[in-house]
Order: structure tokens, then sequence, then C-alpha cells
């Protein structure tokens, strides 16, 4: 009996691991038009951000789950979920970019800047208009001049008319 | 079998009214007029004749704007009953309708449940456009389904291609492209059971402003770049569902929404006009055809007259008897939605529950297949 209470307080006291809430996760980034939500997974408990850390790298898992995923790390911002997305609104995927980058305007304000700045330039017409629209929700005084210079510069007529409907937000 | 046809260009333009079926046979139309809203958003009877055989009917009404919402006020029958009110009618009765409140441009599908069937004669229909007591003016337009409805049916699509050279996916690759195959027959499939399947597929390269489109962004208050890739003019057959495959829709926090249809449910043989389709998420192509598949299934269900059976938080379900419902009571774990496993052995598993997957959503019902198998686009 003693060693039986004795385990489940080892058991008790031992952190949980990223994977244990995987199922609870995912079903909280599921549904088709509707999109999850913070408070959808902040109720799931402290783990929550490792896991979705994890899934966005799970390359075994549709792009979409991994981009809701993305998404949400900007919801639980911290230095691991930084750096993976700084390195993912580089690296090349399309849809995951995007979402790395307005992560990073979610989750880091005003200091994400810097961080969506070399987006604007990106030849990904999808991902410069992501960054445009990140840095929008930024809406900083940083921002707002980023956004400024790429105006001065752009040459696609598209990413020229978002840029200019949201500075005029 | 799905059957394949290469189909030419798309343009954008838009018609301003869609009223024309190409002269589809077995669907039948009807100009109703054109109304001018009073200050409080109301137009007054709209009178249509539904004719004999008719097994579906569509009222559509706009163009009254984005930054508008118009929905139906009410629908009497030929007895002159009420067959549909809107919640905010004095005296309000429940039927088994849904209408949704649309931006742009309103089509009303009747019926969406076969415990609340139509009959031929003299209707009446009056719209509501919330337009802030300012009167707006549209024409309203209907098309009748008076061909047999069976117990099998077919659904033509008319596949339109969004900018998706990322996924090497376009016209002239479609029909061999294994993934997407996989993809229709997913959703084929799964409609199965409901007597409907995939008739003629039309693939259709996408040639307006792929920039724009193939990234669809969305806010809760503005829809228009969704509206506005609806109203293409699409080089395919009218009595078709169109399927714009995108990149992805995003909303305006950026979290990618899986799809989207017109409506619902949508504008079905009616072309030109913001609720003429439907929008497929279609970068899991590569990862899991199966998802795309299930979206394809889903938003087309939407389209053709299908609600949800449970929605998110538990709050509304469709009109349908034969679809168990999910209560708020289910939520065993306190959170801000039913999942899955909480409606299991309920409609957990249907592929219109608010959040479907694919290795666990695969049913649907016999009501749901009767408003299928009956929508206008379907033959």
């Amino acid at each position: 009996m003693r060693r039986a209470v004795l385990a489940l307080g080892l058991m008790l006291s031992l952190p949980a691991f990223a994977g244990s809430l995987r199922e609870p996760v995912l079903a909280a980034l599921g549904g088709v038009e509707d999109v999850p939500t913070a408070a959808d997974l902040q109720g799931l408990g402290d783990n929550v951000p490792a896991e979705l850390l994890e899934i966005a790298q799970d390359s075994s898992l549709s792009h979409t789950t991994r981009a809701r995923a993305v998404i949400a790390l900007g919801w639980f911002p911290n230095e691991p979920s930084r750096s993976w997305l700084v390195g993912t609104l580089g690296g090349g995927d399309g849809i995951l970019a995007r979402k790395a980058a307005f992560a990073l305007a979610t989750g880091w304000g005003d200091e994400a800047v810097p961080l969506l700045q070399p987006a604007l330039a990106a030849d990904d017409v999808q991902l410069r208009l992501a960054a445009v629209r990140a840095l929008g929700r930024v809406d900083s005084v940083r921002a707002r001049a980023s956004l400024d210079q790429r105006l001065a510069v752009e040459t696609n007529a598209t990413v020229q008319d978002t840029i200019r409907k949201t500075l005029a937000r | 079998m799905i059957l394949l046809t290469t189909m030419g260009l798309l343009f954008l333009g838009c018609n301003g009214k869609g009223d024309d079926t190409g002269g589809a046979s077995g669907l039948q139309t009807e100009s109703l007029g054109t109304f001018t809203t009073d200050t409080g958003g109301l137009t007054g009877d709209i009178p249509l004749t539904i004719p004999d055989g008719a097994s579906s009917a569509l009222v559509h009404c706009g163009s009254y704007g984005y930054d508008t919402l118009g929905t139906a006020w009410q629908i009497k029958d030929p007895a002159g009953a009420d067959y549909y009110v809107n919640e905010f009618f004095e005296p309000y009765a429940a039927t088994k309708m849904r209408v949704g409140n649309q931006d742009d441009y309103l089509p009303v599908l009747f019926p969406v449940s076969p415990d609340h069937d139509i009959s031929p004669g003299s209707w009446t229909f009056n719209a509501w456009v919330a337009s802030g007591g300012t009167p707006k003016t549209f024409d309203c337009s209907a098309v009748y389904r008076v061909d047999a409805v069976g117990s099998t049916a077919k659904i033509d699509v008319n596949a339109i291609f969004v900018g998706l050279d990322s996924l090497g996916l376009d016209s002239s690759t479609a029909p061999d492209d294994a993934d997407f195959q996989a993809a229709l027959d997913k959703a084929d499939a799964l409609w199965a059971s409901t007597g409907l399947s995939i008739g003629a597929v039309n693939y259709i390269d996408f040639t307006g402003n792929v920039d724009r489109f193939s990234v669809i962004d969305i806010t809760d208050s503005d829809s228009s770049e969704l509206g506005d890739l609806f109203k293409a003019d699409v080089a395919g057959p009218q009595r078709a569902i169109n399927v714009f495959f995108v990149q992805e829709v995003s909303d305006a926090g950026g979290a990618t929404i899986l799809g989207l249809a017109a409506g619902p449910p949508g504008a079905a043989t009616v072309s030109g006009t913001s609720k003429s389709g439907m929008v497929v998420t279609a970068s899991a192509l590569r990862d899991d055809p199966a998802e795309v598949g299930l979206i394809l299934a889903h938003e087309g269900a939407h389209f053709m007259g299908l609600f949800h059976t449970t929605e998110k938080a538990g709050d509304a379900h469709d009109p349908l008897s034969d679809t168990p419902e999910c209560p708020v009571s289910a939520n065993t774990d306190g959170n801000s939605y039913l999942s899955r496993d909480e409606c299991a052995g309920l409609d957990g598993d249907n592929v219109m529950f608010w959040a479907p997957a694919v290795d666990a959503s695969s049913t649907m019902s016999s009501d749901q297949g009767w408003v299928l198998r009956r929508n206008p686009a379907v033959r």
C-alpha cells in the first residue's frame, strides 16, 4: 500500500511530457470552418505549448493540422517556439511560413517586426502578403514604417494594394 | 465511376444577376422581379409559383453589398400557412428549415428536410435585408428542380484550380494526379450511402488574379474576397457544383479554414453571384488526400443544403429528424466545444459533424441523402 502511494506520488510529481496531450490537442485543432481558439487550448494543461510545437514539426501530420498548431504557438509565446517560428518563416514551406508570420505577430507584437521584415521581400508573393497582414495586426509605429518602406519598392499589384489597405485602416 | 472532362479557361466577370441556368433540362426558372426594401429592411410580398412536380426551389436575391446581411423573413405556402418565419418574426414558430444571414446575396433553398416538403402552387416570399434604415433595391429569381428524384443521383463537379503550382496541380495534371483522384474518390465514397455520387468532373484553370485568390483572406466582417472568387464566370456547365481548390482560406488571425461553402445552402445552378460556389483548402493534398476529399464532401453537402448535425458549442443542430443531436450536456470536460469523443454514439461520426476527421467520420443519414438528391444542381 505504501509503495502504491509512493508510486502515485512520484507520478504526480513528474512533469507531464509533450505527447500525453496529443489527442486532446489534436481534437482542439479540429473543425472544418471553425478554427481553434486560444480558449479551446488553454484549458488543456501547462504542456500545451510543447505539444503544439511537436505537432507543428510532425511531418507525419497533414499540413493543415500543422498550420493550425503553428498559429496556436502565438498564443503561448516562449523561446523554443520563437526560435522555431523564425526558422520556419524563412524555411520555404509556404503555408507553415505564412502561419509563422502570424504567430510571431500574435505572440511577440512589436518585437516581431524585425523578424517579419525579411518576409516582406520573399520571392513567394503569398508569404509577402502574409507578412503584410501580420504586420498590420501588430500595427505599431515600426510595423507601419516597415510597410511604408516595402510599398516604395514592391512591384506586385496585389501586394501593393494590400499594403495600402492595411496602412489605411 | 468519375467521368473526366477537360474544360477551357475561366475568367473573372460578374453578370450582375445570375438567373440563367443555361437552359438545363430538368430545371425551370422564374424571374420574380426587382424589389426595394422599406426602412425596416423588409421587401414586402414576393410571389412565386412552384410548378407541378417540383422537388426543390431555390429563391435567390441580390446583390445588396458585402456590408449588408440579408435573410428570409417569411415564406407562405399555397394554403397561406407559414412555411418558414424568421426567429424575430412574431409570432415565431420553429419549422424544419434553417436560413442563414448572408452578405451581398441571399440564396434560400427549400425543402431542407423530408419533414417539410413543398407543394406546387402560389407561394409568397419575404426577404429581410438589414441595411440600417437605407432601402436596398435588388432582383429576385427562382430555380425549380422539376425532373424526377430517384434513390440514386449524380452531381457534376467543376473543379477550378486557383494557383496551385506549388502542388503541381492544374487542369492538365489533375485528371492523372493520383492524390487528387484519391480525394475525389474519398468524397464519392462518403456520399455513397446517400445515393449521391460524383458525375462528370470538369477540370478548369482559374485565370483571374491568382495572387489575390490562391490564399483567400476573410474576417468576421469581410468575406468579399471569397464572394468575389465565387462570382467568377466558370466555363463549365451550370448544373454542377463549382469547387474552387485554393492553397488555403485564412482568417483574420491567420488560422487556416479547411473549406467554406457559399450560403449554406449555396446558389446552386446560378452563376456569377457571391454565393455560386465553394472553396477547398488543398494544402494537405500531398500529405493526406483523404482530408481534401473529406472537406470536399463536407462543404459540398453544405452547398447542397445540409447543415452541421451539431455545431461546435452544441447550441444548434440541423433540421433533420434522423441525425442524432449531441447536446450541450455531453460536454463532460467543460471546455468550449463538443468533441467527436463526447458525441460518440450520437453524431460524432457523421460527415456533417462540425469537426469531422478522416479516420472517424464516415456516416450520413437517410434524411441527409433525401436533401442532397433534391438539390437543383443534382441530376
